[in-house]
């Protein structure tokens, strides 16, 4: 199990920068950059508040796994 | 309840006067109610053994979030378990209710009516998953709450619109009803009233205003058939969120230290929940929204992605990292 953990790691890790790209290029700017009131709201959302959190909570929680910090201690 | 009840008396132009702010008075009287449980309730025996020993944190900011031994456990809990019981208690109960009244176009008292039924039902089952927990670990009960969600919303959903779908139901013909109604600014509202065999009755109402576009609005009012079976789909959804967050407090309190133990939970369960959870209709919305002007078939159970995989990650997450115990430690 705590290898699976590892390699497991580096997916939440790609996960992470995989989401940051859609977050930001798929979701985020062109929304912000709509005319649309309703696109711009959704893009303010996506853009400052989910982003973060997932990039750098989810890109933090793969890097403790990819080193070993979940591992069950034997 | 509170603005069920609150309709239920008042006119609906009184309730849009002032009615809506009835159920902010009564929680003003609720917060009074939370002091006073609060002020009466005594520590838990551990904190007050460690508060009389003097071994509580003297800043358990620093220690929660800047120690990394605890860091990873506010990542484990946020990532594991909040963040999908976030997104399941907002669907069952707060996107169901907006799906219905603005995409299936239910009658708002309606919608209203069935969701206090379906929550009054369901809420024992709070005690009974959080009593079962207790019993065989919370692991399993909250991933299996996860787990039928994430399978299960989309028929769920389908079976929703599908109940007051109205092309597969036959309209009285010989029974459609116009009235027309004008207003001091110039506009005028043409109300269509068709009725259909099964008792369903679609309101459409036509809104004219000089040099604007014509906007449309439609409400359902169903049937008390069509009313029960809503009734059950969002009851199932209210079991999921009590499978997940009837053993999400003790879950969080036994996953950390006694000394920082609410700084420590608190974060992962309000990013999960207010965060996470708390986007859930904007997003859902969203969705619903782009794949609608997109034309495509199934536009209405799109919203429903973002709750799928945000569970579906948690669901994994959960299962592989966390343990089955009910004590501090999770690894």
């Amino acid at each position: 199990m705590n290898a699976i953990k590892q390699v497991l790691g580096a997916l939440w890790i790609a996960l992470a920068a995989a989401a940051a790209y859609f977050c930001v290029f798929e979701f985020g700017l062109p929304k912000l950059l709509s005319d649309q009131q309703d696109d711009l709201v959704f893009g303010v959302i996506i853009l400052f508040i989910l982003t973060p959190l997932i990039v750098m909570g989810l890109g933090t929680f793969g890097y403790y796994s990819l080193i070993g910090e979940y591992n069950k201690k034997k | 309840m509170v603005i069920l009840a609150t309709k239920s008396i008042l006119s609906p132009e009184d309730f849009d006067l002032w009615g809506w702010r009835v159920p902010f008075w009564v929680s003003i009287a609720m917060v009074g109610v939370s002091y006073l449980i609060r002020k009466n309730m005594d520590e838990s025996p551990v904190f007050a053994k460690a508060k009389k020993e003097g071994t509580t944190s003297t800043n358990p900011l620093k220690e929660s979030f800047g120690n990394r031994y605890n860091m990873k456990f506010v990542l484990l809990a946020l990532f594991g378990a909040t963040m999908g019981q976030g997104v399941v208690w907002y669907t069952g109960q707060f996107y169901a209710m907006s799906f219905m009244k603005t995409v299936m176009n239910v009658d708002s008292s309606q919608v209203d009516e069935l969701l206090g039924i379906a929550l009054l039902i369901g809420t024992p089952f709070f005690i009974i998953f959080g009593w079962l927990s207790d019993k065989i670990g919370r692991k399993y009960i909250m991933m299996f709450g996860m787990l039928i969600a994430i399978l299960s919303y989309r028929p769920i959903y389908k079976m929703m619109y599908n109940t007051t779908d109205i092309n597969q139901k036959t309209e009285i013909v010989e029974n459609p009803r116009e009235t027309t109604e004008r207003k001091d600014n110039g506009s005028s509202i043409v109300t269509t009233e068709k009725k259909y065999t099964d008792g369903t009755t679609v309101l459409e109402k036509k809104t004219y205003m000089e040099k604007k576009d014509v906007q449309t609005s439609v409400s359902i009012k169903i049937n008390s058939s069509d009313k029960w079976t809503l009734i059950f789909l969002v009851f199932i959804q209210v079991l999921f969120v009590t499978m997940v967050y009837g053993p999400i407090a003790a879950f969080l309190v036994e996953m950390f230290p006694t000394k920082i133990r609410y700084t420590s939970m608190s974060l992962p369960y309000h990013v999960g929940n207010g965060i996470f959870g708390g986007l859930l209709p904007a997003i859902s919305t969203y969705f619903v929204t782009h794949a609608k002007s997109a034309e495509k078939p199934d536009y209405y159970l799109d919203g429903l992605w973002y709750p799928i995989v945000i569970a579906g990650i948690c669901f994994v997450i959960g299962m592989i990292y966390i343990d089955n115990k009910n004590k501090t430690t999770h690894l």
